[in-house]
């Protein structure tokens, strides 16, 4: 199985105020970033449980013209 | 075409402003000089307790730095969100450190002190009157929450900042702020556009962190009627589209819709363009105008008190199983803490153990092989220090020697330190994450000035 790290150019994280975290996967290709927005092991249900978080309480923007995730 | 140029010259006021970094941006002939001084990020204790989380020694080389600048220029330097936290004895603090650099350097000006930090009884009557709302994530509170909390403030928006610059102020020293109404304040005022002045804000709030390189702290502002241009201030660093939209995903819940007091910042159409080597342009930003005006409020206070063991572990049988180690050793001690005459709901306590799975929690992942070593920290949280400082000591000696197995011979832990238990004060909570509904955007605002 291809890992986030072999194909993402850094992925970082930090509070957004008290009450939030942030995860943020940054590409740097085209190729990469479909394979990061189309995983089926990247979805809320599933990254959620390995932070301890509600999925219902999670948020997630493609954004597209950045090649990242948040 | 109305233009407003903003030296930022580092993210956070007391981390060190980069002297050359400075000088080159006072070169590009700054109208006003804006500082965030402030951040819930170091935790809540800094609000509880109304301290700074930086050495005065440092705050006073920044202000040093940033006064001479601004005086010298004649133009008005903005700080906000002053002491970390903003409470109003941390506005006092950096207004006196303004003083003595003024008076040791022979410089003059009109200080401007806001203040924002709000009473419980003002709070209770918001309360009361429906004004005060939960923002998303927000945890529940009640009426009671506001006497709880040690010290409350509200988020100033740019409209003080403009009343004491229209007042004459030369040298601004706010309390809590948002990070961009301290660098959005002049070019509103100025007449630039809104959507361009809040996302140019944005931008720069973090200093430097919008470019490539950020070591050189700081960055250069200009604010038009169109929208805003960004470069950093040392030669080698590029701001890049790139670097510039990045920024914007920084530290907040939602990229495309930021609130403030006024409105919300709305970023979806932005567009950025590489205007030289080293600036970007963006324009197509919207600022939408609330209804209501409305000021986030910060809360927090203690929770309970202290103390912390570190040990060090490279035992083979307790790091092929560290957590089981764990278990057996809070059971056994829970039991002598009982014999210490302590009741069990008095107290609680829990093992970190660093280098295993201190800081993503829970199972470690399938096949992953045992640490060479760990720190184990143990935290008990108590009602008073004294008796989270004797559940410690009921802890001691089992630290030194609890075995993965009871048929072997005793092993001895590594204690860093003699006390291994350190009394370690208060801990703090952050109570609120809500907003307040206000009149107008100075109703709950102080303003004083002074002449130094």
């Amino acid at each position: 199985m291809v890992k986030v790290q072999d194909i993402a150019k850094y992925v970082r994280s930090k509070n957004a105020g008290p009450f939030w975290t942030t995860l943020e996967i940054f590409c740097d290709n085209e190729g990469a970033y479909q394979k990061m927005k189309n995983s089926p092991n990247l979805t809320k249900e599933k990254v959620a449980p390995l932070y301890n978080a509600n999925p219902a309480k999670m948020k997630r923007f493609d954004m597209d013209s950045l090649q990242v995730i948040k | 075409m109305k233009k407003c140029k903003i030296l930022m010259p580092i993210g956070g006021l007391g981390a060190g402003i980069n002297q050359q970094a400075f000088d080159n941006g006072m070169a590009m002939g700054p109208d006003a000089i804006a500082i965030d001084a402030g951040s819930t990020d170091s935790g809540p204790a800094f609000l509880a307790t109304g301290m700074t989380k930086y050495a005065r020694g440092m705050i006073k080389n920044d202000l040093a730095i940033a006064v001479r600048g601004a005086r010298s220029a004649d133009i008005p330097l903005f700080v906000g969100s002053c002491g970390t936290c903003g409470t109003d004895n941390m506005v006092d603090l950096y207004a006196e450190i303004v003083k003595e650099v003024c008076e040791a350097e022979g410089l003059k000006g009109k200080i401007a002190k806001i203040y924002s930090q709000q009473t419980a009884d003002t709070l209770k009557a918001k309360w009361d009157e429906g004004k005060i709302h939960p923002l998303e994530g927000a945890p529940d509170i009640s009426r009671a929450t506001f006497d709880e909390c040690a010290n409350i403030v509200a988020v100033l928006g740019a409209e003080p900042f403009i009343e004491a610059y229209v007042n004459g102020a030369n040298i601004v020293l706010a309390g809590r702020s948002t990070d961009t109404a301290i660098i959005a304040a002049l070019p509103l005022h100025m007449g630039c556009d809104p959507g361009a002045a809040w996302h140019g804000a944005k931008t720069v709030e973090c200093g430097a962190q919008c470019a490539d390189k950020s070591d050189g702290m700081g960055v250069f502002l200009v604010v038009d009627e169109a929208g805003f241009e960004v470069r950093p201030l040392l030669p080698d660093a590029r701001c890049t589209p790139y670097t510039v939209a990045a920024h914007l995903l920084y530290e907040n819940a939602d990229p495309f819709r930021m609130r403030e007091p006024a409105g919300t910042l709305l970023t979806g159409d932005a567009v950025y363009t590489q205007i030289d080597d080293c600036t970007t342009r963006v324009t197509g930003t919207k600022f939408e105008y609330a209804d209501q005006y409305t000021m986030k409020l910060e809360g927090a206070a203690a929770v309970g008190y202290q103390n912390i063991s570190l040990i060090g572990v490279t035992n083979r049988k307790v790091l092929a199983d560290p957590e089981n180690w764990v278990r057996n050793m809070s059971e056994y001690t829970r039991k002598l803490i009982d014999k210490a005459g302590i009741r069990r709901e008095d107290y609680s306590f829990n093992f970190k153990l660093y280098g295993y799975n201190a800081v993503i929690e829970g199972p470690v992942p399938q096949g992953t092989p045992p640490p060479r070593e760990i720190g184990a920290l143990l935290t008990v949280t108590a009602k008073t220090q004294e008796l989270a400082t004797q559940v410690a000591k009921v802890f001691n000696p089992i630290l030194l020697h609890f075995p993965a197995d009871f048929n072997d011979t005793m092993p001895s832990f590594a204690f860093p330190f003699s006390p291994v238990d350190c009394p370690r004060g208060a801990t703090y909570e952050f109570k609120l994450y809500h907003v307040m509904d206000v009149a107008n955007p100075m109703e709950l605002v102080r303003i004083e000035y002074s002449q130094v």
